[in-house]
């Protein structure tokens, strides 16, 4: 069956992974637009709506698959695309299409598996619910756009799919839209990812005018070269345009400024991946439905972010193709940064999604600091396993609060290791992955300690956040699940397991959390022979050269103990009940406390200048504007013309037909005569 | 060839015509005999028309003068032709739930629409100025008669007599500068009067050379209602019946654009290129009039009558880039407004034919009731304000701005014979930047009424007449489903237009402009008879 025809039809038709999300939920929208909302309630429509999501992504996941094993069988199909103009003027071409190489189908396989697993996972979740289809409809969408921004072939297509996942996103959060909190967590998300799409729509448009003239008549903005022909990419056009100084490779306040093109297009995935200071609608958008949390804010469009860096890496580097530039020094700036603040954050939340959350920034703070310093593969690598782990984590929050009745405060919960067996040890997979738990090594240990040598050889400060940082990262997620699965239950309802239809997701969650970093992370010669290489992942989706390090095994070591340092306090703060020192903490309210506790204050500073500052600025701007440029010159302008025009219409509609050919002969004559005395 | 021949060969090049006319003698003479089965002649109308449209999509690469270069048969022709038909079709589609006010004289309606139709048709591609009048006239009066079909409306019959009394006037002023023209060249067919003014080539103005500008202009400026000679357009457009009013705004207009094209782009642009200062002008005052005035207007057709003038100030910026670039982007432009103003016009008629109301307070909370009236009517409206919901209107405001800004540059680039007359004319007046200027600041009073509309329609609790409005639709005497199609065929075209479609119909414009003019047609037949 998987004939070398099959497999590159499977690549050529790679299109149909996209289109069948989106067939699927524009099918059942449409029906709800033929039929009414009613049809909403139709037990056969509920069964017919979720058959046709999971049956388009399961196909897509099955075509992903072949996909992948097609360009590992034969290398020579990687980077094949097809392009179709879409829209154009003179010289001015923006295509869409759809590409796949390494790098795509690796996400690709990551985007449908979670999709899929969620979208079983969605049927028990949300049985019960009355917007049981629409919901279906809405995760139908979101997978396709995710899908297509996968696929995407150049910036531009990328940015209409970078949009549309935002509106899927702005949907599901506020799903349960008669919940004011929803309501206002996902109009919090549409504005924040505004002010970062704005950034990235105004570098993508500067890079275009610089580079306009290098695209000969291939697609614009195109990430690769097409196959058999000669395209150009952006690799090639970017180094054309600095030769000719279209580009400087200087940070000024330029529109040629490539590090500042880089920085405004680097703005869309800070507020994607909530990377400080645009994260602050992440934990806010865990009001959504658990699965979508799983999905969409935890695996993989918050991961968009990373994949886009990921994609237009040329624009960060250096103008000798190195990764030592402004740009990237930025990314792993803010990535560092973010890193911190959110595990900082999460040590003191008390609602396991919003610690889940929280700890997502973080994670995210890793891959851009990997990315950041030139650890491409590293940086992907941790994408890709964390969309597993953290999807799984959060499902099982989902499974948590499904089983405990919509409870989500940890301090209601504990000991449910025993009602809820299969979740505990997911959970328990989970926690041990993102904490890096070194023996036996999951999936979490290799991605992230490839990040944190990587970071340290860059620069130890880096190095040395991100160790604390993962000490902080197994301490505050030891704590969850503790606090949660361990010690005395606090609630008052009764919990209990999940369904089969839940849990079967998790367990498929819970393999390649466990062993994708061993299968793809480790790789002999660079553990124990001191020899430069990449794991087999990073050589497989970097197309230039992979990242290569020996692995330092004092990194590891250091990082390790960090992280087992955090599990032991945990350990004995909310298991052995030892040290009760948090205790002190929590009752004195300390201003460091008080500080995490308040996620640094992010929300009310920004509130506070809106109100206090831009809102009374703009207000003054408008009033005065207003007053004097609408009011007295549009409306009274716009008024006394047609008063005016009015007054002639009555002078001529006097019931007597002849004005009407008279002025049409009286303005021959006027602009006959006139055009005539102008020009002699 | 024989005599014969080419006869014949020039008689099967106006199969489309010829169709149409089919059509015309069908609805004529069919409720004389069979009074019975009057919903026979629509069906029959759009059938024909539909046919006449493919038979166009035949004849999309001919390129060929006929009966002796008194009609042409370009792209060009083909392009005006299509549009006509098209807007015929929709308008006809529209009249079926619109009858009822017609009382019994119902299938001749069809029968003069369609006159006008084939007149538009032949005014597409007339290059002689007899066929040019007779077309023109003959489209004129079939307006005249549509415009006073409502017979016991008042209002009809008032607009109806305007129009007629301001059709005189302008049959005049462009008969008088007919007669100049033949005067000067001694020949009615474009190609000898384009080649012999190039002889005569006026450098210096004289006053007759502009009377003769301005007395075409006022025919033109007549038909495409630019400020001053628009003084029937709000007048007849709420007077006549609204299926009337959508095939003035569009199949008339697109007459005066050919005639625009043809006699004042390819005839006198190659001398008398001063026109395009008027034109500039007109263009500026109309969309400044157009849009101020629109902005006051409480009543729905009304206000798409000012705003079509507006419009077509926009689309003259085309014309005056005076390149095969503004060109296409004003077809592009005609095409796409054509689409998104009869989406309009239909909404208008579902919505009156239900409430018995135009007014734009009265459609408040529409959605309530009507949800998908509002929001396709809502979709065409916000094209028309240039909003990107789906971008056709946006893209085609793009385009003919991008266009103009061109304007200048083309004026100094003109070929060196008449580069001393450009210069004075023009001089280094950037007047591109100021008509595009200009068009960007009017196009934000036009967002400001069009949405005024929609957020009527969606917004607020129903106004009186709307909350009457039954649940599900009453027989109001005609079956609505033609103006309901009307409505959906126009705002699916009008998304196309702006997603897939773009290409298309900027590769048929782009064709359509550059086949104008630039070759020498192919001849079938013979000329000399005329000359």
């Amino acid at each position: 069956m998987l004939t070398p025809e099959f497999l590159k039809s499977c690549v050529e038709n790679a299109w149909m992974i996209v289109a069948l999300p989106f067939f699927a939920g524009f099918a059942i929208i449409t029906s709800f637009l033929l039929t009414g909302p009613k049809l909403g309630a139709k037990r056969w429509f509920k069964t017919l709506a979720m058959c046709l999501s999971v049956g388009a992504v399961a196909v897509g996941f099955l075509h992903s698959l072949s996909i992948l094993y097609a360009l590992i069988m034969q290398p020579a199909l990687s980077g094949y695309q097809q392009n179709f103009d879409w829209f154009v003027c003179e010289n001015f071409k923006l295509s869409v299409g759809f590409l796949v190489d390494n790098l795509c189908a690796s996400m690709l396989v990551v985007v449908t598996t979670i999709s899929l697993l969620v979208q079983i996972y969605t049927h028990g979740y949300m049985r019960e619910d009355p917007g049981y289809a629409r919901f279906y409809s809405y995760l139908s969408l979101f997978t396709g756009s995710m899908l297509g921004l996968v696929v995407s072939t150049n910036l531009f297509e990328m940015y209409g799919f970078w949009e549309l996942v935002g509106v899927c996103s702005y949907l599901l959060i506020g799903f349960w839209f008669y919940k004011n909190s929803a309501a206002a967590a996902c109009l919090k998300a549409f504005v924040v990812n505004r002010v970062g799409d704005f950034g990235f729509l105004i570098g993508i448009l500067l890079l275009y005018l610089a580079t306009k003239d290098y695209w000969g008549g291939g697609t614009i903005l195109a990430f690769l070269p097409q196959l058999g022909t000669t395209g150009a990419d952006m690799a090639s056009v970017l180094q054309m345009a600095l030769q000719d100084h279209r580009l400087t490779p200087e940070l000024a306040f330029l529109a040629t400024s490539m590090p500042l093109i880089a920085i405004l297009i680097f703005m869309g995935p800070m507020a994607k991946s909530a990377q400080a200071p645009l994260h602050i609608w992440l934990p806010d958008a865990m009001e959504g439905p658990t699965p979508i949390s799983a999905l969409i804010h935890a695996a993989t469009m918050v991961a968009a972010g990373v994949y886009l860096v990921a994609r237009a890496y040329p624009i960060f580097l250096a103008p000798d193709g190195s990764t030592n530039s402004i740009a990237l020094s930025v990314v792993a700036a803010v990535g560092a940064f973010t890193a911190f603040m959110a595990a900082t954050i999460a040590l003191t939340q008390f609602d396991i999604k919003r610690v889940l959350a929280w700890s997502t920034c973080s994670q995210l703070g890793y891959m851009f600091v990997g990315l950041g310093v030139g650890a491409y593969g590293a940086g992907m690598f941790h994408l890709f396993t964390h969309a597993f782990f953290k999807a799984m984590l959060f499902l099982c929050s989902g499974a948590v609060i499904h089983g405990l009745h919509h409870e989500q405060d940890i301090r209601r919960m504990g000991g449910l290791w025993k009602p809820m067996n299969i979740t505990g040890w997911c959970f328990l997979i989970g926690t041990a992955s993102i904490a890096g738990w070194p023996l036996p090594p999951l999936s979490g240990f290799f991605s992230k300690d490839e990040i944190v040598s990587a970071a340290w050889h860059q620069s130890p400060l880096l190095g040395g956040i991100l160790i604390l940082t993962a000490g902080l990262t197994a301490f505050y997620m030891f704590r969850l699940f503790f606090l949660v699965f361990t010690g005395e239950y606090r609630g008052n309802t009764k919990a209990h397991e999940v369904p089969v239809v839940m849990w079967a997701p998790l367990v498929a969650l819970a393999v390649p959390s466990c062993v994708a970093g061993f299968m793809l992370g480790f790789n002999k010669s660079s553990f124990f022979e001191n020899t430069p290489a990449a794991n087999p992942f990073g050589s497989f989706i970097y197309w230039a050269h992979p990242h290569q390090e020996v692995v330092d095994w004092t990194m590891v070591i250091a990082s390790s103990t960090a992280g087992l340092i955090g599990v032991g306090i945990a350990y004995l703060m909310y298991y052995a009940r030892t040290i009760n020192f948090h205790k002190d903490i929590v009752e004195k309210q300390g201003p460091l406390y008080l500080f995490s506790l308040n996620k640094w204050y992010w929300d009310e500073l920004y509130l506070g200048l809106v109100n206090k500052v831009f809102l009374p600025i703009f207000d003054k701007t408008w009033k005065t504007l207003d007053s004097i440029f609408v009011d007295q010159i549009l409306v009274n302008g716009a008024s006394i013309v047609t008063l005016a025009t009015g007054e002639v219409l009555k002078y001529t509609q006097t019931g007597k037909g002849q004005y009407y050919a008279l002025v049409i002969f009286f303005w021959v004559a006027v602009i006959a005569w006139l055009a005539f005395l102008t020009t002699t | 060839m024989t005599n014969l021949d080419t006869y014949l060969s020039g008689v099967a090049l106006l199969a489309p015509q010829i169709l149409v006319i089919a059509a015309i003698l069908f609805t004529s003479c069919w409720d004389l005999f069979f009074p019975k089965h009057k919903q026979m002649t629509p069906l029959v109308s759009i059938l024909c028309l539909a046919l006449s449209f493919f038979a166009l999509t035949r004849q999309w690469s001919v390129n060929a003068q006929i009966f002796g270069g008194l009609f042409s048969v370009d792209t060009l022709t083909v392009l005006f032709s299509m549009i006509a038909v098209a807007s015929g079709l929709i308008v006809v589609l529209m009249t079926m739930g619109y009858e009822h006010h017609f009382g019994k004289n119902r299938s001749e309606f069809y029968t003069i629409l369609l006159t006008a139709i084939v007149a538009v048709m032949f005014l597409a591609g007339s290059t002689d100025l007899i066929m040019l009048f007779v077309a023109l006239e003959t489209l004129s009066i079939c307006c005249v008669l549509l415009t006073s079909f409502a017979k016991k409306d008042k209002k009809s019959g008032e607009a109806s007599l305007k129009y007629l009394l301001s059709t005189a006037a302008t049959t005049a002023t462009l008969l008088y500068a007919l007669s100049f023209i033949y005067g000067f060249t001694g020949s009615t067919s474009f190609d000898i009067i384009a080649q012999k003014l190039q002889l005569m080539s006026i450098g210096t103005g004289s006053l007759i050379k502009y009377l003769i500008i301005a007395l075409t202009l006022s025919a033109i400026g007549f038909k495409l209602s630019v400020v001053p000679f628009h003084m029937w357009t709000p007048d007849v457009f709420e007077g006549a019946p609204t299926p009337v009013t959508a095939f003035l705004s569009i199949g008339s207009k697109a007459g005066g654009f050919v005639v625009a094209l043809r006699f004042l782009y390819e005839v006198m642009g190659s001398v008398y290129r001063d026109w395009m200062v008027l034109v500039a002008i007109l263009a500026l005052v109309s969309m400044v009039a157009g849009n101020l005035i629109a902005l006051a207007q409480s009543s729905f057709k009304r206000m798409l009558a000012y705003s079509s003038i507006a419009h077509v100030g926009y689309m003259l910026l085309g014309l005056l880039t005076f390149n095969a670039e503004g060109v296409q982007s004003m077809l592009f432009y005609i095409i796409v407004y054509g689409i998104m103003n009869l989406g309009a016009f239909a909404g208008a008629i579902l919505f009156f034919n239900e409430t018995g109301s135009d007014r734009i307070e009265d459609m408040a909370g529409l959605i309530k009731k009507r949800p998908w009236l509002a929001i396709l009517t809502s979709i065409c409206l916000l094209n028309l304000a240039g909003l990107p919901v789906p971008p056709a209107g946006f893209l085609a405001k793009l385009f003919i701005f991008k266009a103009g800004l061109g304007i200048s540059e083309s004026a100094t680039l003109a070929d060196s014979a008449n580069y001393v007359a450009q210069t004075t004319m023009w001089g280094s007046f950037p007047i591109g930047w100021v008509l595009v200027i200009c068009a960007l600041v009017t196009s934000i009073p036009a967002i400001y009424y069009y949405s005024k509309v929609v957020i009527y329609m969606i917004v607020p609790e129903p106004s009186e007449k709307v909350a009457q409005l039954a649940d599900h639709r009453k027989f109001v005497g005609s079956p609505q489903e033609g103006p309901w199609l009307a409505l959906w065929l126009c705002t699916i075209a009008i998304s196309l237009a702006g997603t897939f479609l773009v290409n298309p119909l900027m590769n048929a414009s782009q064709k359509a402009a550059t086949t104008m003019g630039a070759e020498q047609k192919r001849e079938i037949g013979y000329r000399g008879n005329f000359n």
